[in-house]
């Protein structure tokens, strides 16, 4: 009897001291107030004589090192959100309704040297006193000058870390990224969500096409296809108390890692019509027939179908577009829009000029070389023969496309609605 | 020995489904892709059609002799002492097997969530709560991995249809793939993911009616392949063979990419990979559970409780040697094709020797182990 009370009390305890190790909690719990997070990161160039302030924090001036030295080093300006400020809705007031003044900003913004974004960011967290986070990265500006020298060293960084989403925004800016990191606009209290939020808009109502830091990888990584990111403008604040705007200001281009140009915003629209998105967001203009003056179309919708072909041992991709349109405008009162026969006229000429600026536009990028519209991958999925002999790798697709690849533009239009008036 | 008769036609087919969806599920499109770029999708139905050849052979043996296990009557069929040795490997095979899952796990959660909890804590968690359950009769091993099923195949498909935004069919075709480096080799790759359905000789002598059991095979490998098909798809369409490879776990990054829509969840790997340990639990839960067993059948007892923990310290032992995450991925995927032999060519055997002899199992009724030779 007693004997089987111990046994019982044997078990007892057996079974506490196993579930003991389950209370104490997470190992890797962390303070929400311990944590610094990133909303945002520039990325500029640094003057070359940056690296003899460099203190020796991680391993770059080794000559063994990573990288070694001799690179151009990097200047990243990190936005860190402070703990508290950061508004959870528009609801909490405005910003100066705080007594604090200048000193309420929603975010501190810091600047390091480094010769990688990793570097650099271990070079921030020597200043830093909490542990830097990027799970909350929002928006990465990369300045174009450093997008012309080369991404790669930066992307690995962004490709790897398992804490950054693959939905944040990758933007070249025009001038220096920690200025356009600095928007400091009225509509929205945190300046990267003020640029995500752009960059989300922009994408809903079609003026750019979807590209989060992963399309950009994927672009990157595929053979056939070359990655393009938004292209920004900061403008204003020359003097020192006025606010910064940003301006979506085209394309930036890329071959490999490296950008090679940038286009202006209205090429957008043709670019998203070529590689057939259909959410459509620009307007064109086109001369009415037989009157003075010019129609404004705003395209509505696309739909896109491409087409590829082997003709005599070369590439030649068809892309057949249709475009729907709605007149938004006339350049003056005199023109008369009101019978069949006119709007199948601005129909037909709308397709006309809508197939010649998109042709045009498809060869200029190929003089540049850019394939950002994945004809290789249109090649390499349709044509595999043709392209398992000659092409292969992607140093081969960029020669093909730039000096054999023909591409045939057909775009079809119809306009569906002119709006309220008759006339 | 008497076995209760309990577990229908759905536990049956649940078991299979939970057992093969595992910690695989994680890294298929990148070896697929690294083996036929494009082609993924249809080198894991190949693969799929290799397992299913196994499965078919083991549901073909356990028809025949729906009152035992694979343990047992391979010694009706091939004499006591090399039945012993086939139960011998094939237990060895799945302490292995079962290591492997273990890690892989660890590492999976070490490198993408719990970076600070050692690899060893996250390991010997797993391992402890396959152990525990392990210890039950197969009825509750059955109900078990009935609960979970939901819970393993909804946030899959959620996650691949929630993908289908970002999706390019270019990167499906052509579907044979443009270079495809080691089509074979991949084949018995993804074969291997199907090797945990071997659990199903274990789940036959308990059914309330073996002659079913084919149907469970079918439906069961059915579904999962067809799951881990359309998440080849749906990696490779959203990010393309060439990033695929890339990564180390491509269907983790696709979860990341992925959201819901109206900003509910701006990244759905989080929910993602508290499911997914839920697939991994059943996986190993009914590889433990193998071994566990076999380890019973190879002496002779009638309980295999006692093996649930005394093979704990030795699979976790095992699941530490790999170095680093290469040395694992090799090993996982060696041991992979290794165990074709074991849970393929084995029952193959045990089949053909049967029909030699002319063996077969009691059918039905209250029948002891019979006769063994």
């Amino acid at each position: 009897m007693d004997n089987k009370r111990r046994g019982k009390a044997l078990k007892c305890l057996c079974i506490l001291l196993l579930i003991t190790p389950w209370l104490t909690g997470c190992w890797d719990r962390t303070e929400m107030e311990e944590r610094g997070i990133i909303l945002g990161l520039g990325i500029d160039t640094a003057p070359p004589e940056a690296e003899k302030h460099e203190d020796q924090i991680t391993e770059t001036n080794d000559p063994a090192g990573f990288p070694p030295p001799g690179e151009e080093m990097i200047k990243v300006t990190a936005q860190v959100a402070v703990p508290g400020r950061v508004p959870l809705g528009p609801g909490q007031g405005g910003s100066q309704g705080g007594g604090g003044g200048g000193s309420q900003k929603p975010v501190w913004a810091i600047q390091v040297m480094g010769h990688t974004l990793e570097d650099a960011l271990q070079n921030l967290q020597q200043q830093v006193a909490q542990q830097l986070y990027l799970g909350h990265l929002r928006i990465v500006v990369v300045s174009e000058e450093l997008a012309k020298r080369g991404l790669k060293e930066n992307l690995d960084l962004l490709m790897r870390d398992p804490e950054i989403r693959k939905s944040s925004y990758l933007l070249v800016s025009r001038g220096p990224a920690s200025k356009a990191l600095a928007v400091a606009p009225p509509l929205e209290r945190v300046p990267t969500l003020y640029l995500s939020g752009l960059m989300d808009h922009a994408v809903q109502t079609g003026r750019f096409p979807q590209s989060f830091i992963g399309n950009f990888f994927t672009a990157y990584a595929a053979k056939g296809k070359e990655g393009y990111l938004p292209y920004v403008q900061p403008k204003g604040g020359n003097k020192p108390d006025s606010e910064i705007d940003i301006e979506i200001d085209g394309l930036a281009y890329f071959v490999g890692d490296k950008m090679v140009g940038h286009t202006e915003p209205v090429e957008v629209a043709r670019f998203m019509e070529v590689i057939g998105i259909g959410a459509a967001g620009y307007s064109v203009s086109v001369p009415v027939p037989g009157q003075q003056g010019n129609v404004m179309i705003r395209k509505t919708e696309r739909a896109q179908k491409p087409f590829v072909e082997i003709r005599r041992g070369k590439p030649l991709v068809h892309v057949f577009i249709h475009v729907e349109g709605e007149l938004d405008a006339k350049s003056n009162q005199q023109i008369k829009i009101n019978s069949t026969q006119t709007l199948q006229s601005v129909r037909k000429g709308l397709s006309r000029r809508l197939q010649r600026i998109n042709a045009q536009f498809v060869q200029d990028l190929q003089k540049e070389g850019s394939d950002i519209f994945g004809f290789g991958e249109q090649v390499r999925a349709q044509e595999p023969e043709y392209w398992n002999r000659h092409v292969r790798t992607r140093e081969k697709w960029r020669q093909v496309f730039k000096n054999e690849l023909q591409v045939k533009v057909t775009v079809t239009s119809s306009i569906r609605r002119t709006g309220m008036r008759e006339r | 020995m008497n076995r209760p008769r309990r577990i229908t036609l759905l536990q049956a087919t649940a078991v299979l489904i939970s057992t093969v969806i595992g910690v695989g599920v994680l890294a298929l499109p990148r070896f697929t892709a690294q083996s036929m770029d494009t082609g993924a999708p249809l080198l894991t139905l190949l693969g799929l059609g290799v397992g299913f050849l196994g499965l078919i052979l083991l549901t073909l043996l356990g028809m025949r002799f729906p009152q035992q296990t694979i343990l047992e009557y391979s010694e009706a069929i091939l004499g006591k002492f090399l039945g012993r040795l086939g139960t011998l490997i094939l237990v060895l095979f799945f302490a292995l097997l079962t290591a492997l899952i273990a890690r892989e796990f660890g590492q999976v959660v070490v490198a993408s969530v719990l970076r600070k909890t050692p690899l060893e804590v996250t390991v010997l968690v797993m391992l402890l709560l396959a152990a525990i359950p392990s210890r039950n009769g197969i009825d509750v091993f059955a109900y078990i991995h009935q609960f979970y099923l939901p819970f393993i195949l909804a946030p899959a498909l959620v996650i691949v249809a929630l993908s289908l935004k970002n999706a390019d069919p270019l990167f499906l075709q052509p579907i044979l793939g443009n270079q495809p480096a080691g089509m074979f080799p991949g084949m018995l790759t993804v074969a291997a993911l199907f090797q945990g359905s071997f659990v199903h000789t274990l789940i036959i002598p308990s059914m309330r009616r073996p002659q079913k059991a084919w149907v469970a095979a079918l439906w069961g490998l059915g579904i999962s392949g067809a799951l881990y098909v359309v998440i080849a798809m749906a990696t490779l369409s959203v990010f393309g063979p060439e990033l695929t490879k890339q990564f180390f776990w491509p269907t983790l990054e696709l979860a990341k990419a992925t959201s819901l829509p109206g900003a509910v969840l701006e990244r759905l790997d989080a929910p993602f990979l508290i499911l997914w340990v839920m697939a991994v639990f059943t996986t190993l839960l009914s590889s433990y559970y193998v071994t566990a067993y076999g380890m019973s059948r190879l002496f002779n007892l009638q309980d295999h409780r006692l093996f649930s923990w005394f093979i704990l310290p030795f699979v976790f032992v095992l699941a530490m040697l790999p170095g680093n995450i290469h040395v694992l991925y090799d090993s996982i995927q060696w041991v992979g094709r290794a165990g074709l032999v074991p849970t393929i060519l084995y029952p193959l055997l045990l089949l053909l020797v049967a029909a030699l002899r002319g063996k077969r199992g009691a059918s039905g009724g209250q029948q002891t182990t019979g006769q063994s030779s």
